[in-house]
């Protein structure tokens, strides 16, 4: 049996199914990033590059104030 | 032309858009996950992402490039799926354009064939292509109507599943070597098996031999130059990789809007 094509705009189900997809796609790349054994070591990459001393930090010899104030 | 010609021309040509994006997304997906942190740096050389945006999205994107491949594949949802394939190629354009525009001399990072090494892949890029070839056209005649007799669509959906996970997890070195080759002997059974299985319930005269020599001989010869052209090495970014990705959004945005009802209870 021929199947019927005609032309159309996506519908409100078609973008719901590729916001869905795009999580599923998402979370299957985290994943198989956890399993391979050239994966990304998330927790390395997301952690932030050493930030510039603040003006407050420099002042006080590289020790912040509120790192002081800190229990 | 009559109706139902008109009609089955269509078909054939959105069936044949569905498999080769589907098929170049697969193999697009398989390289980017051979290796995450390579893929980061030719995102990194962009210099348009930063921060935390560019490990998350060199993990997310090849995930959501195999997902979207195996559901063109399989012509589930394919909608959904074309309008995220039309979207990163847009995506893709925009970035290469920008990077052409500053002058940036760099590698594309798109594909990355050359980064396969097994066994299947050692004979030469000619054999290598002509394996790739054949599978994209395995794809096509299992998906579409391969027999003269209605066989159960889970029946072709699981044997294209397994077909699936053997080139992306065996074929091009996506998963642990452990397990490769066990994989390997698993799924090749499997899949033997049940061809033998099928010919053996439906018989050998099932097979429409006409439909599927008319597929190799049209479609055979282009794919294997494009696969011959994108395993060719590293891709330098040029007006060559912008017009590849052209030529791959327009019927990407056809199949997202022009496609046979997908309604509710349908796939």
């Amino acid at each position: 049996m021929t199947q019927k094509f005609r032309f159309a705009f996506p519908s409100r189900r078609d973008w719901l199914w590729v916001l869905g997809l795009i999580a599923i796609g998402g979370l299957l790349g985290f994943g198989l990033n956890a399993v391979s054994p050239n994966g990304i070591n998330l927790k390395i990459a997301l952690e932030p590059d050493d930030p510039a001393p603040s003006p407050a930090a420099a002042d006080a010899g590289g020790i912040s104030p509120t790192a002081e104030a800190r229990p | 032309m009559s109706g139902n010609r008109k009609d089955a021309l269509t078909a054939w040509l959105w069936n044949a858009a569905r498999v080769t994006i589907g098929f170049l997304f697969l193999l697009a997906a398989s390289g980017k996950l051979r290796d995450p942190v390579k893929f980061m740096g030719g995102m990194d050389n962009y210099g348009l992402v930063h921060g935390w945006v560019l490990p998350l999205g060199a993990v997310a994107m090849p995930g959501i490039e195999l997902l979207c491949a195996l559901m063109l594949l399989l012509a589930v949802r394919t909608r959904a799926a074309a309008l995220i394939v039309a979207g990163m190629l847009a995506l893709f354009i925009g970035a290469m354009g920008s990077a052409m525009h500053r002058h940036l001399d760099l590698d594309c990072s798109c594909f990355d064939l050359m980064g396969a090494d097994s066994a299947l892949l050692a004979h030469g890029p000619a054999v290598r292509d002509l394996i790739l070839t054949a599978l994209t056209l395995a794809f096509l005649i299992l998906g579409v109507e391969p027999s003269t007799v209605p066989r159960p669509r889970i029946w072709r959906t699981l044997l294209m599943t397994a077909l699936f996970a053997w080139i992306s997890f065996v074929m091009l070195d996506g998963g642990s070597p452990e397990w490769r080759r066990p994989l390997t002997y698993t799924l090749g059974t499997a899949l033997i098996l049940w061809m033998v299985l099928d010919l053996g319930v439906h018989g050998l005269a099932s097979l429409r031999w006409g439909a599927i020599l008319r597929d190799v001989a049209i479609l055979a010869l282009p794919l294997w130059a494009m696969f011959h052209v994108l395993g060719d090495g590293a891709a330098t970014l040029g007006w060559g990789t912008i017009f590849r990705d052209v030529a791959m959004v327009t019927p990407a945005f056809a199949l997202a809007l022009f496609g046979p009802a997908e309604g509710p209870g349908r796939a």
